[in-house]
């Protein structure tokens, strides 16, 4: 049963009282707030999650409310509770489906060691897996997204999950993060799926998120076999293209971009190595989405090709 | 080539590698770091690894596996491999994979 199927009363009940339980992919999400912004948000871009049943176990208890003060008289914030712990500063309330999404991607970055988690969105199409990891302002969500729009399943876009066998990637599909200029890039792309409503004077300045389509939500549950690593940079000023790098090399840059590589210890450095060795490894740097996307096609049918 | 030191793995370092062409990743067990070596690097490491070696063992490694055509220039080879080794040696002493002792050290 998905969100979708319970009234808007319902939902906004639960959210406000015991609270709303739905799958992420292999994870299972309770989420608790009073708040309007994130109850909208909420059944805007997660109606097509499954609801998880009321015997079935939660990995992320989530709250978001207002902080305990009077602040909230004159400026209303909002706080996020994990398991009943606070562990950051409150926001402007109007960031708080933003907080949700930032608070979630710290519950599954400290949590799940279970997987190796890599700091990269992860999409596929016709069996070709594509690692994408990327810092901040890479351009990672950005190209993502827009690889969707070519046909591309969504499973990640921020937390790249590895099994621990390195051989395959676990989907935790959620809604994309764009930021600034890459809104609009991102709406002009894709004009009919929904985003959640910009909110500015953010600490990544302006933000918004857009929902995951249906048919990568239905296909969380199958893995991707990774095939192709690409370390995206985006750079208005260059032409765009992609230059082979080493594998040994890319070990070490995805290493750079994961939340848990140095805990997992000897398992991280034995899974890292395997999920480099079967993959082809390259930069990407660009300045046109459309461009990128096209690249990006003709590769991955060459490795479909080869395999 | 001066030969009064041997280079050695201490007992309390493991590493993993995984080796590419032309190039290998190092995981030290003990410091958790992971460095990237090239190919002659990696080999001058896994020489070290299998037992110590002296300088010259090492010199005489790179020999039998530098290309023929490098070989021709001899003398200048000799002078070459010597300060390429006391770079990699001492590269490989900075990332906590080698250490090295005096000859009368032996134990």
């Amino acid at each position: 049963m998905r969100l979708s199927e319970l009234d808007e009363g319902e939902l906004r009940f639960r959210l406000n009282s015991s609270g709303l339980k739905f799958g992420i992919g292999t994870f299972n999400v309770l989420l608790r707030t009073p708040l309007p912004i994130v109850c909208e948000n909420v059944i805007k871009l997660y109606e097509d999650y499954p609801l998880v049943p009321d015997e079935g176990f939660i990995d992320f208890h989530v709250e978001l409310r207002s902080p305990s003060t009077t602040r909230h008289y004159f400026r209303p914030q909002v706080a996020f509770y994990f398991d009943g712990h606070n562990p950051f500063k409150p926001l402007p309330q109007d960031q708080a489906f933003a907080m949700f999404e930032w608070g979630l991607n710290w519950c599954i970055a400290n949590a799940a060691h279970q997987f190796l988690n890599i700091h990269a969105a992860v999409v596929e199409k016709d069996g070709v897996g594509l690692v994408l990891p990327g810092s901040p302002g890479s351009g990672k969500s950005t190209l993502c997204a827009g690889l969707l729009s070519s046909g591309w399943r969504l499973l990640s876009d921020e937390m790249g999950l590895v099994a621990l066998d390195g051989r395959s990637v676990v989907p935790v599909p959620r809604p994309i993060g764009l930021k600034n200029n890459s809104i609009q890039v991102i709406k002009s792309l894709l004009p009919n799926m929904p985003m959640s409503s910009p909110v500015d004077d953010t600490a990544k300045g302006s933000v918004a998120h857009l929902k995951p389509p249906r048919e990568s939500l239905e296909m969380a549950a199958e893995r991707a076999d990774p095939k192709l690593l690409i370390f995206p940079k985006y750079d208005s000023e260059t032409d765009t293209r992609l230059t082979p790098i080493g594998k040994g090399y890319s070990v070490l840059k995805i290493a750079d971009n994961s939340f848990n590589y140095n805990i997992l210890g000897v398992k991280g450095f034995r899974v890292m190595s395997q999920l480099v060795d079967q993959m082809r490894c390259f930069d990407l740097q660009y300045a046109n989405m459309a461009e990128a996307i096209s690249l990006i096609n003709e590769l991955a049918g060459s490795v479909r090709q080869a395999s | 080539m001066a030969d009064d030191e041997i280079f050695f793995v201490p007992d309390d370092i493991s590493f993993l590698t995984k080796k590419w062409e032309g190039e290998s990743v190092v995981y030290n067990e003990a410091s958790g770091e992971t460095n990237l070596l090239d190919e002659r690097t990696e080999g001058i490491l896994r020489e070290i690894s299998s037992a110590p070696q002296t300088k010259l063992q090492l010199a005489k490694y790179l020999r039998d596996h530098l290309s023929e055509k490098i070989l021709k220039e001899d003398h200048e080879v000799s002078r070459e491999i010597d300060d390429y080794l006391g770079l990699v040696l001492s590269q490989l002493e900075t990332l906590g994979l080698i250490d090295r002792r005096r000859r009368e050290d032996r134990r």
